[in-house]
């Protein structure tokens, strides 16, 4: 299970490879934790619920982004980690765990403004999943 | 769908054509010289610009400004128009900040009367005008009421408000209010926009104190009030999360609309309606109520920066502190062109461009009507900015456009390794400018040297004229997100 940072000149690009599609939303929820708060540790203080259904797995992967990066943006929530309760290609059932946060304790990060369509993949081969996203920051 | 070469071929000293090859409806018009057009050798905007003149309806050429770089869908420093009827709307070819801009405000004040005030007045900005993500505002929150009137109104609400003047609309492009339809905003979109109203967020926005360092137009930049060693006050902000939740939420609908309509695209970032769709019009009133949003939101930080020159100087000063102008640089408009000697009504998209209108042209209020309208060009933290005016060369060629910056040539990873053993702030102060910043990163990724030199752009158009220079301006203090 793992992602890493493409280069890109304005904005953030990650690559992701992991065994299951539950790794992925996982892996994903790793990058977002640390898009929003660095390396300040985020406390699973509530959770949210995340129920979504799209029509296929790559708009159920940029779903699940668009809503972390909303209930930041919205809420100020910082997701820590997450409990996946069923996943399959169109439908995600899931909490978000997380905290609000806290100028004090978590450190300032670059705004992502959104999570982009720019190269945007899903895709798996041979029983590993392969992510790449652009976020706009 | 994709050219599989670019071919380019210099006009002049400032201008380079793209051939139409393959399935362009049109060529690709860039704004260079030797050594920008060099930069962009082998850079995927090229493409951009190839991409751009593929797409239903599109009128005149691809255009692209010599601060062009990547973006999403269509280039930053990218200009198309699109017929009426025929032609097709891009959520692409406006950009995430919906009605990003700038507003320039002149202070009576001269540098010498604002050097040993600097360090307050900096303070005071700091403090009054929120930065940073996520940053919003305790004093001003919105109720859904209040919000949809900002969303319906722009600018003309803060200033009913209380918050500026009706002078301050005569020098806002569309006079701050564009036909936005509150209906159209999704209520993601509205919660992110409840509290962000006058707060400048992160990257590369800021509140700037500068002077008036050059002059190269000494009779408009008198009557533009910005005689040699005028303190000014630079505010670059858009639409904040309301903006980005806007365009999200239309890219989604238009992936659907444009395989409905049978449109293919090389880039799903391109996808676009119609402009006679629903879609279209769905689109066009969100993001119209979007830019609204923004032309209200720098209306109130130039409410905040006049607060801070009474609390630091007077009311006087504060009351005498005008608006130079605001302009947008990421929309798209509807603006009656003419076009191979025919008069047409295109739907103008600017993302990274700003309008830049000759004299005469009956959008501008009366004091504009004989210099045209004032562009503002905004560069990095550590060098300077500048400010022109629009002419006939830009409306006839390039609808009436210009540049809008310096763009980008580091990436934010690379700036922020460049500056990881440097004190950015401190270098900045040896040369006479003060920053605040809500964080150490912004400020690292934002050095002078990850932008190429506004200068060099500047000189492109001018040298084309599609853009006439009147003053150069320089910072001495910088409020970063």
């Amino acid at each position: 299970m793992t992602h890493r940072f493409l280069p890109h000149t304005a904005d953030i690009k990650v690559a992701f490879e992991t065994d299951a599609l539950e790794a992925l939303f996982v892996e994903a929820t790793e990058v977002m934790r640390g898009l929003l708060a660095g390396t300040s540790p985020v406390e699973p203080r509530e959770e949210r619920p995340v129920e979504l259904e799209c029509s296929d797995v790559a708009e159920l992967f940029l779903a699940y982004l668009k809503e972390l990066v909303y209930q930041f943006a919205a809420n100020g929530f910082l997701v820590a980690g997450v409990e996946i309760d069923q996943v399959d290609q169109t439908t995600l059932r899931a909490r978000a765990l997380g905290e609000a946060l806290d100028p004090e304790r978590h450190e300032h990060q670059p705004e992502v403004k959104a999570v982009t369509r720019h190269d945007f993949m899903v895709e798996n081969r041979k029983d590993r999943w392969f992510a790449e996203v652009v976020f706009d920051v | 769908m994709v050219a599989p070469q670019i071919e380019v071929d210099r006009i002049d000293e400032f201008r380079w054509r793209v051939k139409r090859t393959g399935a362009m409806r049109t060529t690709g018009l860039i704004f260079a010289d030797s050594e920008l057009m060099h930069d962009l050798e082998g850079d995927q905007c090229l493409q951009q610009v190839v991409n751009v003149a593929h797409l239903p309806g599109i009128v005149g050429p691809s255009i692209a400004m010599p601060d062009i770089h990547w973006g999403y869908g269509f280039p930053i420093g990218g200009v198309a128009a699109f017929d009426e009827k025929e032609g097709v709307v891009s959520p692409g070819g406006v950009g995430y900040d919906i009605n990003c801009g700038v507003r320039l405000l002149r202070s009576p004040l001269k540098l010498e009367d604002v050097r040993s005030h600097l360090a307050p007045l900096l303070d005071t900005l700091f403090h009054s005008i929120p930065s940073g993500v996520g940053s919003s505002r305790s004093d001003v929150k919105l109720s859904p009421k209040q919000l949809d009137r900002v969303l319906e109104r722009g600018a003309r609400w803060t200033v009913d408000e209380g918050y500026g003047t009706e002078r301050d609309l005569e020098c806002i492009e569309a006079n701050g209010t564009l036909p936005g339809d509150p209906g159209a905003v999704s209520d993601r979109a509205k919660k992110r926009g409840s509290a962000q109203l006058g707060t400048v967020g992160s990257g590369n926005h800021f509140v700037e104190v500068g002077y008036v360092a050059e002059t190269y137009d000494e009779q408009v930049a008198n009557r533009l009030g910005l005689s040699p060693g005028t303190v000014t006050f630079f505010i670059h902000s858009g639409s904040r999360g309301l903006g980005y939740q806007v365009c999200d939420d239309s890219l989604d609908t238009m992936v659907k609309a444009a395989a409905k309509y049978g449109i293919h695209l090389p880039d799903k970032q391109l996808c676009c309606a119609p402009l006679t769709s629903p879609e279209a019009k769905r689109y066009l009133g969100a993001m119209n109520a979007a830019a609204n949003y923004a032309f209200a939101n720098r209306q109130l930080m130039a409410h905040y920066v006049r607060k801070a020159l009474a609390r630091i100087f007077s009311d006087d000063v504060a009351a005498e502190a005008d608006l130079v102008y605001d302009v947008a640089h990421n929309i798209a408009k509807f603006e009656n062109h003419e076009v191979e000697g025919r008069r047409r009504r295109v739907c103008v998209h600017r993302k990274g461009a700003t309008r830049a209108f000759p004299p005469g042209h009956p959008e501008l209020a009366d004091r504009f009507r004989d210099i045209g309208q004032p562009v503002l060009i905004p560069g990095d933290m550590g060098r300077y900015s500048f400010v022109l005016v629009g002419t006939d060369g830009a409306f006839s060629e390039t609808f009436g456009s210009t540049c809008h910056g310096a763009g980008r040539r580091m990436s934010r990873h690379k700036a922020k390794k460049v500056a990881r053993s440097r004190n950015i702030p401190q270098e900045l102060e040896a040369q006479g400018i003060l920053i605040r910043a809500a964080s150490r990163r912004t400020v690292d990724e934002e050095i002078p040297e990850a932008y190429k030199d506004v200068k060099q752009v500047v000189d492109v158009v001018h040298g084309a004229g599609i853009g006439r220079k009147v003053v150069k301006l320089k910072p001495i203090g910088v409020v970063k997100g």
